[in-house]
């Protein structure tokens, strides 16, 4: 069975080349525009990894993070940041917030799926 | 002389009175007819010569100065003149006998005590003559009072009246001298004292008349001292006057500049926390506008990637050769958008982020070579890399050093004329890895040595376009180098003689943090 990724981001063309990208590679893809859009596919869509955006409006990334931990049901889904911004404080609270994996806008989209294929374990 | 005049002139006055006074006893004399006729003629005779030379005497001290010569004779002559008289009128027998005592004392008053005495001395000797010669009967005697024999019979008398006469004359003669030696050394004391009071008194009068022309003097000056200080004094009140104007014009000027000055402050304070808050702005703008164009990149980047894996379809050549254009670019936009990042931090004072790690220098600089070996064919140049054998690894962030790296080979490509070369040498110290990057492109001017490494500083702006920057790659190569704890540096011998570009990093050392 394919492994489900929730891609959290509010910009449509980069979500739908991630989106893309790991549809060739065989996930299952489910996406949410926006910070609350998110945690209820989270709760409901019960993905295996999470791709977090930050820079969202309504609700910023890391508190979505924040209350992905805070839920019994989302604690344990691993989640990587996705972010432009990337300066050592961002990703040191990424960290600290439970993200396993900090990456920086733009990145390699190939990097991104070996990445995310490591911490799938496949 | 001027007193033996006033005593000659008293002495005729005197004359007069005596000439007045016998002339009225012998008419008197003549009219009871007691006395001789021979003598009343010879008397009136004797009067009228009297009479004369007085008047000659007179009209000769009018006229002229006397002749002290002069006046003897005159006295002499009235001597002679009261003898034969008194001989006409009875000799001894007349009582007149003391007239010449008169004559003797005035020429004692008039002159001296030795003229009064000669005198005396003649006087009483033509006396004694008649006498005599009457007593021998030479001459006859000339009675008055019809007497006969008169010296033979009373001859006692006689002798008595020749001795009385005797001390009479000479008596007078030396009182008069007397007198008038008292009256000279009295006069001459007082002509002294009247000669030194008017003396005294002209001095006085100089002085006084000295005092005078100095008073009047002083009195000029002191004159036109008023009239000059008065003129001073209405000139200062006018200068006085002309100055409280000025200060008070300057004062209002003062105030009016000061106003100015205080707006203009203010002006400028709000001016300044517009600038302040513009710049602020500005910053942040940067800081924005970099991270909102990465994120249409990300897309971007990621279907460039997908297009090259083949993934998505397989493509013609000349399809792979665009989308590796596109690929090329798209590295080049972000490579800007980092650098406007890196200058946002710049100007915020934010630390540049920096992921330091051991490396190899040697591959990092051929990384950076190999992907730039496209612009080196697009300008036909050529480079030489010169890397030092022993070269250890170093502590850094590779896509920091990698950057200074691309500026410098980008800013040498881009100042190289076709046809140039490059040169890359990597050598070590004793504390430092150092990177030099040489061209023989158009080269640096002397002012421009230091000013390049400031931010957006362009030698000529016309490269901005030309070249593709954006004046900040020197600036955030210094930033990045001494972030690392080195330096960096240019040298050149000027304008078309080519540049170096050097940077370093300390080896085994953690710098910047």
């Amino acid at each position: 069975m394919a492994k489900k990724i929730l891609i959290i981001e509010d910009y449509p063309a980069t979500t739908e080349m991630i989106e893309n990208i790991l549809k060739t590679e065989g996930f299952q893809v489910i996406t949410a525009p926006d910070g609350p859009a998110g945690l209820k596919q989270a709760r409901s869509g019960k993905p295996d990894l999470i791709l977090l955006d930050i820079m969202m409006p309504e609700m910023s990334g890391f508190e979505v993070l924040e209350k992905l931990k805070a839920e019994r049901e989302t604690a344990k889904i691993p989640v990587i940041i996705i972010s432009v911004r990337a300066s050592e404080e961002n990703i040191a609270q990424g960290k600290e917030l439970g993200a396993i994996e900090y990456m920086s806008k733009p990145f390699d989209p190939f990097k991104l799926v070996e990445i995310v294929k490591t911490h799938l374990g496949l | 002389m001027q007193t033996e005049i006033g005593r000659l002139l008293l002495y005729i006055r005197i004359k007069w009175v005596v000439i007045i006074s016998i002339f009225l006893l012998v008419a008197t004399e003549t009219i009871i007819g007691i006395v001789q006729p021979i003598a009343t003629m010879s008397s009136f005779v004797a009067l009228v010569i009297a009479s004369l030379t007085n008047l000659v005497l007179f009209y000769i001290i009018k006229r002229k100065q006397p002749y002290t010569l002069t006046s003897y004779l005159f006295l002499l002559f009235d001597l002679a003149l009261v003898i034969l008289a008194l001989y006409f009128n009875g000799g001894l027998e007349n009582t007149w006998l003391f007239l010449p005592v008169l004559l003797i004392f005035f020429s004692g008053y008039i002159f001296t005590m030795r003229v009064s005495l000669s005198l005396a001395a003649l006087a009483y000797a033509g006396i004694l003559a008649i006498s005599l010669l009457e007593y021998f009967e030479v001459i006859p005697h000339l009675t008055i009072y019809n007497i006969q024999n008169f010296l033979r019979n009373n001859l006692e008398y006689n002798i008595d009246n020749l001795v009385g006469l005797f001390l009479l004359y000479f008596a007078s003669a030396f009182s008069s001298g007397y007198i008038n030696q008292i009256m000279r050394n009295t006069f001459k004391d007082l002509e002294n004292s009247m000669l030194n009071y008017k003396a005294s008194q002209e001095e006085s009068e100089a002085s006084r008349k000295a005092l005078m022309n100095i008073m009047e003097d002083l009195g000029k000056t002191k004159d036109e001292l008023e009239i000059r200080v008065s003129q001073r004094t209405s000139e200062l009140e006018e200068a006085k006057t002309n100055l409280e104007k000025k200060v008070f014009d300057r004062t209002v000027d003062l105030e009016e500049s000061r106003k100015a000055i205080l707006h203009m402050m203010k002006d400028l304070k709000e001016d300044m926390f517009k600038l302040q808050t513009i710049d602020r702005l500005k910053t942040e703008f940067l800081s924005m506008v970099s991270h909102e164009l990465r994120t249409p990149m990300t897309p971007i980047k990621g279907y460039v990637s997908l297009f090259l894996s083949g993934k998505m379809g397989s493509l013609l050549p000349a399809q792979i050769e665009a989308i590796k254009v596109i690929s090329r670019q798209s590295e080049h936009l972000l490579d800007l958008i980092e650098s406007i990042l890196d200058v946002s931090r710049l100007e915020l004072g934010k630390p540049i982020p920096t992921k330091m790690e051991p490396l190899s220098l040697e591959k990092v600089v051929r990384e950076v070579l190999e992907a730039n070996i496209i612009n080196f064919e697009n300008r036909g140049l050529s480079y030489q890399l010169d890397i030092s054998n022993n070269l250890p690894t170093i502590l850094g962030d590779e896509i920091k050093i990698k950057r200074i790296l691309t500026n410098l080979i980008g800013n040498s490509i881009k100042f190289t004329p076709k046809g140039g070369a490059l040169q890359i040498r990597v050598s070590l110290d004793d504390s430092n890895a150092q990177v030099e990057v040489s061209d023989n492109g158009i080269g640096l001017a002397k002012e421009h040595m230091e000013k390049i490494f400031e931010k957006f500083f362009q030698v000529d702006s016309s490269y901005t376009r030309a070249t593709g920057g954006i004046g900040m790659g020197l600036a955030i190569a210094k930033e990045l180098a001494e972030l690392h704890g080195g330096r960096i540096w240019a040298k050149s011998d000027g304008l078309g003689k080519g540049s170096s570009f050097f940077f370093t990093i300390p080896i085994g050392k953690k710098g910047g943090e």
